[in-house]
């Protein structure tokens, strides 16, 4: 039986979305587990289902005998008005029972955007949205995922924070949960123990006094607690990644979800660096799977889900260490099956461009470059270890292999950016616009599809950018016109909204006290901004102002070197004063090699693993 | 189509209960697909750049329908036990999806979805008997049954009544028949609704199954 009945699911969009029953799902008896886990994804099923950190985590905590994990997603809009109306609450998709009873509500945060959704599936949920207004009985709320490191945005609404990789540290805390509920303790009791595991993070036992500009003065432990609660939580890490949890079957869905296909991490983190990029840093050390661990994986799941592809995961595949011989040896194992291989993030070179020959069955879709700036001075400022004669290069490599469409990231109001590095995005554009009819020259060619999409720089915490300032709604406007005016015509542009990476940027990098605009906005009525149609700007501007906010405080302000930011008592193994340095040499225009040409000292090799270890 | 190898066509009869009914038809094929790989089944492949396992389906049930008549057409390279497909393939199926049976056919064999002309349903209703006796008095009179049928850009009438070829009424629930397959299609609810529009009842539909089709 489903929660939702027929004459509801009639009238919403997609039904079975809600419905569950797919293959691979987990359907335990409930009276045979200790502890039941609400597995929340802050969007729409569509979203949460195609990552693969949320299937991992779900299988992990479903092959404990002791524990039933279901999937709860949000409810899209049309089905969220029927639920309210007929007095609903969210529920599993394998039990199809409310979770408002469940032991753990847990959230994985992937981007800031879905904020307003986790306030809103808590109230949908019958929770009290307020972690200080949960009593013993309730679930604990738990939050991980990238975007918990800058752990206070969420601070009021989420009882545990658990940094870093969810693998290990999340069974240390069921076998916690387990023993506590035996003891039949108090909920403080589980939160004093929960908060010795290495990586947990209790807010409610730390407190934050501001300055009288608003910056933060000190974030600390109280002064009772200081016997449970740590000064720094250090994020938790899988050393050995070879041998980490992979779960030999994945949920298949029914319906199209955006990646709909066996995804493998091939490995984690990225050498590279780059200065913007949070992910770069917050997953290091890089750690890689060998090619037979990898094709076994391969095996068992093309077996256990019959899904159509594989797809190499990872933050830049051309920087595995023998891609080559990993897409030979997994095209070896499936393709007999008639199952294709998906090789993403490639850098463009001569080898990637013969390996896409040999794995994609599908036409020659269309090649991707992210230069990101438009000068080399910029490209130095950000530590984007790609020069322009690299891009030029790939470009006619992939245009004499019979490609004519490109497409090229950039991102605008990069630190130090000025009117000269804009231009040099279109001069770039139509250098390779140049190349194509070099190299088609008196043939009949098709005619080149060359994209720009430019997206507005984001300040993240964790990485050398973190003290930037972003730059203002009139500023990125004024300088996507003067691309867009710049551009040949011939050369299409699209660009991110403005709006949208400044909301992103005050959450990003926010502190305790924008938890109430988040609240404020969720009472308005936000829901799903990470969707533009859904998105309201005013509406975020306004709860700024009526929580006595600054919303430049947090996005335009540059701040001072010593400040306390608002996340450091969270570490992710990159210190501080390596990023310190890191922004000093962007200043200068100075680039710093990557982990595999040389150790730059980052601090990541606390957790003695991966490339900190092989590179010694 | 013809290969140098003739190609063996197993049809199968599946049923779709409760638990998938919202599993659109493009879904289900591909349900088919992936667990036909799960089970290790040797499912012919088209030739070409982009190879598709060689499956044929049936009229499309709508979404929200139950049915325990729904056909596909599998052709596989070699030789196949029919009644091993069919309990190969429901050890990888979901709930909610049974294959009930399986024959091989000729290759030749006209394909299912050239077959079927009418589809027959069981539609349940929440509505007084005695408006439902309206209903089909109003059905057995044989008059036109006009209904407005929309498409892109224009509004156009119909008269669905040559496309019903069956009612009566028993159990709190409709029994009809109407046109199905590629010439020629009408939704049961559809018809359900246009008479009781006609007669002047409300009529509330609480569930549909497909029963036949032939």
């Amino acid at each position: 039986m489903t929660y939702i009945k027929d004459e509801i699911l009639a009238q919403v969009e997609k039904p079975a979305r809600y419905t569950g029953g797919e293959w691979n799902s987990v359907v335990k008896d409930k009276n045979a587990v200790d502890i039941r886990f609400a597995f929340c994804f802050a969007d729409v099923y569509d979203i949460g289902m195609s990552h693969l950190g949320y299937k991992l985590i779900y299988h992990l905590l479903n092959d404990r005998e002791d524990t039933w994990c279901e999937r709860v997603l949000a409810p899209w809009p049309d089905l969220e008005e029927k639920m309210r109306e007929n007095n609903l609450s969210l529920f599993g998709l394998e039990s199809q029972e409310p979770i408002n009873d469940f032991d753990f509500i847990g959230f994985t945060l992937q981007y800031e955007m879905s904020y307003t959704n986790v306030v809103n599936m808590l109230d949908l949920a019958g929770v009290p949205v307020f972690s200080t207004d949960r009593k013993e009985g309730d679930p604990f709320v738990i939050a991980g995922g990238p975007s918990a490191n800058n752990t206070e945005v969420l601070a009021d609404f989420v009882d545990i924070f658990s940094l870093g990789e969810g693998e290990e540290m999340l069974n240390d805390l069921m076998d916690l949960y387990k023993e506590w509920k035996k003891s039949k303790g108090n909920r403080f009791e589980f939160l004093k123990k929960a908060a010795r595991i290495d990586g947990i993070y209790v807010p409610c036992f730390y407190e934050v006094e501001y300055n009288e500009d608003g910056t933060v003065k000190a974030h600390k432990v109280k002064e009772e607690y200081k016997d449970y609660a740590k000064e720094k939580v250090v994020k938790r890490v899988v050393k050995d990644f070879e041998s980490a949890y992979f779960p030999g079957k994945l949920v298949v869905p029914y319906v199209n979800v955006v990646h709909d296909r066996i995804m493998i991490e091939i490995f984690r983190g990225c050498t590279r660096g780059c200065r913007f990029c949070q992910a770069g840093f917050i997953y290091r050390p890089v750690r890689e799977r060998s090619v037979e661990k990898i094709t076994e994986i391969a095996n068992k799941l093309v077996e256990s889900t019959g899904y159509e592809e594989v797809s190499l995961l990872s933050l830049s595949t051309s920087d595995y260490s023998n891609l080559g011989l990993l897409c030979d040896e997994l095209l070896a194992n499936i393709e007999d099956k008639k199952v294709n291989l998906g090789v993403p993030s490639l850098r463009v070179d001569s080898f990637s461009l013969g390996l896409m020959e040999k794995v994609s069955r599908v036409r020659k879709s269309g090649l991707t470059f992210a230069p990101e700036a438009g000068t080399q001075r910029l490209r130095d400022v950000i530590n984007k270890g790609i020069t322009e004669e690299d891009i030029l290069k790939s470009s006619e490599i992939a245009f004499r292999g019979g490609w004519n469409n490109i497409k090229l990231y950039f991102m605008l109001g990069l630190p130090t950016e000025t009117d000269e590095d804009i231009l040099g995005i279109a001069d770039l554009a139509h250098k390779i616009l140049e190349i194509y009819k070099k190299v088609h020259e008196g043939k009949r060619a098709r005619k080149p599809e060359i994209t720009v999409s430019v997206s507005t720089f984001v300040p993240k915490p964790f990485t050398p950018f973190q003290w930037c300032g972003q730059i203002s709604k009139e500023e990125i406007i004024r300088r996507q016109n003067l691309l867009k005016k710049a551009l040949n015509r011939k050369i299409k542009f699209s660009w991110h909204d403005p709006e949208t990476s400044i909301i992103e940027a005050a959450l990003s990098r926010g502190d305790r006290r924008v938890g109430r605009v988040i609240y404020n906005v969720w009472r308005q009525g936000g829901r799903f901004d990470a969707w533009e149609e859904y998105m309201n700007y005013d509406r975020w501007i306004c709860a700024f102002k009526e929580e006595g906010l600054d919303i430049e405080f947090y996005t335009e302000r540059e701040r001072d070197i010593d400040e306390v930011l608002p996340w450091d008592h969270v570490s992710v193994g990159v210190t501080k004063k390596f990023l310190k340095k890191e922004l000093e040499k962007a200043k200068k225009g100075e680039t710093t090699p990557n982990c595999m040409e040389k150790c730059t000292g980052c601090g990541a090799a606390l957790y003695e693993g991966g490339i900190c270890v092989d590179k010694s | 189509m013809k290969g140098v190898f003739a190609l063996i066509k197993v049809r199968l009869r599946y049923a779709k209960g409760d638990d998938i009914k919202y599993i659109s038809h493009l879904d289900t094929l591909k349900l088919f697909e992936r667990a036909s790989r799960r089970c290790g089944l040797p499912v012919a492949y088209t030739e070409g750049f982009n190879p598709r396992p060689r499956f044929v389906f049936g009229n499309p049930l709508p979404v929200g329908v139950t049915s325990e008549c729904e056909f596909v057409d599998i052709y596989f390279d070699k030789d196949m036990d029919p009644d091993k497909v069919v309990s190969d393939l429901n050890s990888v199926m979901p709930k909610g999806l049974r294959v009930l049976a399986g024959k091989v056919l000729s290759e030749d064999a006209d394909n299912i979805m050239n077959v079927v002309s009418r589809s027959e349903y069981v539609v349940k209703v929440d509505m007084p008997e005695e408006d439902a006796r309206k209903v089909i008095d109003v059905y057995e009179e044989n008059s036109p049954l006009v209904i407005v049928k929309k498409s892109k850009n224009r509004e156009r009438e119909m008269d669905i009544r040559p496309m019903v070829h069956n009612l009566t009424f028993k159990d709190a629930a409709f029994s009809i028949v109407t046109d199905a397959g590629n010439t020629s299609n009408l939704r049961p609810e559809v018809a359900i609704k246009a008479l009781c529009g006609q007669v002047g009842v409300e009529v509330k539909i609480t569930g549909i199954h497909r029963t036949k089709l032939f």
